[in-house]
């Protein structure tokens, strides 16, 4: 039977389980035990597909970020080059 | 003798301008392949990441002819994948028995929709500024350097399970300060709406 979830303190604790989940899956690959363990945390009730969801979605997020300030330091970067060569010395003949 | 290099840069740009991106990228790909495979575990992720690095350099070169094509062709492939790397999403599709359902097909509804792309980064780093020093390192090296957690744990000098504990407990505080910074938004907002619709029967 689905066990239905309501109580905070129950999401709170289904948040807690769904971040240890993703963040054993940065870990490394997942074995067959965890994969069957991630399938039967998941079945408990849908609040748990919605909470995981949620944060997989957030943690994607904010690894967006991360692409984006690498391409802002680039530009930075090549903008700073730019400044900086703009006059350059050669020797005369 | 002095000699402006602003001149030698123009010239080399009209150089590289002749050469069309297609070429270059079709040059260095083999380069281009072996700087993917350093950030990415699944072979079938390269090509789109490689296409998708050409794609990128082929449209920026069109609104805004770039200066080192072969460089920005590294720096989109590098990026693109790190993002791959770090996107739990693409691994947990592997993971999931049943995704007839929901998950990862049906989106929840976007929390940041109301948000401009600066203003969800501001609030994004801002949660992640606000975790405790270690918590943030770990986080960050994964997040936005695209370090493996075995690295992060090495270049830390802790253990892979510490590393993966500050990355649990990294994404929970995240999302409670983004929800807590939410809500209080949304206060504010209801707060202005009645005053702003006060105002406006006032002036009927």
């Amino acid at each position: 039977m689905t066990r239905v979830v309501n109580f905070p303190s129950d999401i709170e604790k289904i948040k807690r389980e769904a971040t240890e989940w993703i963040a054993r899956i940065e870990r490394a690959e997942l074995t067959s035990v965890e994969k069957t363990e991630l399938n039967a945390w998941l079945a408990t009730s849908p609040a748990y597909e919605k909470q995981l969801t949620r944060l997989v979605q957030l943690w994607d997020k904010m690894s967006e970020i991360g692409s984006s300030t690498s391409e802002q330091v680039q530009k930075n970067r090549s903008k700073r080059k730019r400044e900086l060569d703009i006059w350059v010395i050669l020797p005369t003949k | 003798m002095l000699y402006n290099r602003q001149q030698g840069l123009e010239m080399q740009k009209e150089l590289l301008s002749k050469q069309s991106i297609l070429s270059v990228f079709s040059e260095c790909k083999a380069s281009l392949a072996s700087v993917a495979r350093r950030y990415i575990k699944k072979d079938y992720e390269l090509e789109d990441i490689l296409q998708e690095a050409f794609v990128k350099t082929f449209v920026a070169n069109k609104k805004n002819q770039i200066e080192f094509p072969k460089s920005y062709l590294f720096e989109t492939t590098k990026n693109l994948a790190i993002r791959e790397n770090t996107k739990i999403s693409t691994r947990l599709t592997e993971y999931i028995e049943d995704t007839s359902e929901s998950l990862l097909i049906c989106k929840e509804q976007d929390a940041f929709a109301c948000l401009s792309k600066q203003q969800e980064k501001e609030l994004l780093l801002a949660a992640l500024n606000t975790l405790s020093k270690r918590c943030q390192e770990v986080t960050k090296l994964r997040l936005l350097n695209g370090v493996r957690i075995k690295d992060v744990a090495q270049q830390l000098n802790i253990t892979v399970s510490t590393a993966e504990k500050h990355i649990a407990k990294g994404l929970e505080r995240c999302d409670e300060y983004i929800t807590k910074q939410q809500q209080t938004d949304e206060i504010c907002q209801n707060d202005i709406e009645p005053e702003m619709n006060h105002r406006k029967s006032n002036y009927r």
